[in-house]
């Protein structure tokens, strides 16, 4: 009887391909919700700190630039737990599991790094951070620029203007084309 | 490859060495499958000896705690010249989880060189093997006196390090 079995085996074998993967010449095989790379999305984000008082490795870091705060993730101390996708409440952060590992001889540039930008209020001026699109889209279904010229108006404005004189002051600037940071507001120049 | 060097380089055999500087087990069984079937590391030629008289490349893993260091070191000066040191997981690249603990000397590059750096908490089998046949070209480089001078840059996958 056992015999047999491991007849059959042998037989089997004969014919079957090895098991050993191909590696170096097929790429990896991931399984699902496997926990890969950490991605940043600096539209999204707002600088909310969540990310970085949850990372039980410290690996993330928020820095203040002038002209905005950049967002700076280290690879090297990360160890993919996938926490701080957990916590962020906008969707700044995702799993990114398309990348299997990494291998470096410098590790001090294996980071992750992202940029929000101060823009200025449409009314007064002053330097707000960008609005992120996740809010603006929580809030106005859609991001236009329209949109995120009204989330980028600052809170003493918001207070000083009724809602029909924001609206009219930002159609104004649309028409003129007049708003200084327009670039930095669409993310056009990308965060990075 | 000429058939010259696939006969006689000794690089086509390069002997492997672990050592365990403080860490959790779990970079251990993941390098553990490297000489199994599944992996199959040997049909590289990698081969996993037990002393480190007789190794080309030294695979370090865990944050090098204050018990572990005297042994760690005096380990490595024993590895004969020239020798390829591979810090395993994060532990090994910058203390990991445990960086800033009291308990610890590392990570091992303050007190070692180390040619490559494999990241990951613990890291796929195939990102330590990746870096086994990286270390073949470091060590070739290192045998005839010169050594990279630029980063080195690995992506088997499309990924980009150091953008
Ligand atoms: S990435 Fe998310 S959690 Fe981190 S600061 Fe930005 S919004 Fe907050
Ligand atoms: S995956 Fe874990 S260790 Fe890495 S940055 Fe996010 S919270 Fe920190
Ligand atoms: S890198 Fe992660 S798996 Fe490897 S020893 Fe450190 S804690 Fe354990």
């Amino acid at each position: 009887m056992k015999v047999g079995v491991i007849l059959k085996h042998i037989w089997e074998n004969l014919f079957t391909e090895p098991m050993t993967k191909k590696f170096p010449k097929e790429p990896v095989q991931l399984p699902e919700g496997f926990r890969g790379r950490v991605g940043y999305i600096p539209e999204n984000c707002i600088m909310c700190n969540m990310c970085v008082l949850n990372c039980p490795a410290n690996a993330i870091e928020i820095k203040p630039e002038e002209d905005g705060k950049r967002w700076t993730l280290h690879y090297d101390r990360c160890i993919n737990c996938m926490i701080c996708v957990e916590v962020c409440p906008v969707e700044a952060l995702y799993n990114d599991d398309k990348e299997p590992f990494r291998v470096t001889s410098d590790r001090i540039s294996a980071i992750e790094t992202g940029k929000v930008p101060m823009v200025s209020c449409p009314i007064c001026g002053k330097k707000v951070p960008r609005p992120s699109n996740t809010m603006v889209k929580r809030m106005m279904k859609e991001v236009t620029p329209r949109n995120l010229l009204k989330a980028a108006v600052c809170p003493q404005c918001k207070k000083d203007h009724k809602p029909e004189e924001i609206d009219a002051i930002i159609d104004k600037i649309l028409e003129e084309g007049s708003y200084p940071d327009m670039d930095k507001l669409l993310g056009k120049e990308g965060l990075r | 490859m000429s058939l010259w060097s696939l006969l006689f380089d000794p690089e086509n055999s390069i002997w492997v060495y672990r050592i365990n500087a403080g860490s959790c087990n779990g970079c251990e069984i993941e390098i553990t499958p490297l000489f199994t079937p599944r992996y199959d590391a040997e049909r590289f030629g990698i081969k996993w000896v037990g002393t480190p008289r007789h190794a080309d490349v030294v695979l370090v893993t865990g944050p090098v705690t204050a018990v572990a260091k005297e042994s760690v070191m005096e380990v490595l000066s024993q590895v004969p010249d020239p020798h390829v040191v591979i810090a395993v997981g994060s532990c090994g690249v910058s203390g990991g989880v445990f960086r800033g603990s009291y308990a610890l000397e590392g990570p091992l590059d303050n007190l070692y060189p180390v040619d490559l750096y494999v990241l990951g908490c613990p890291p796929k089998p195939e990102g330590i093997l990746t870096a086994l046949l990286e270390a073949k070209k470091i060590l070739k480089a290192k045998r005839k006196g010169q050594y990279q001078e630029k980063p080195l840059v690995v992506d088997p996958a499309g990924m980009v390090m150091g953008r």
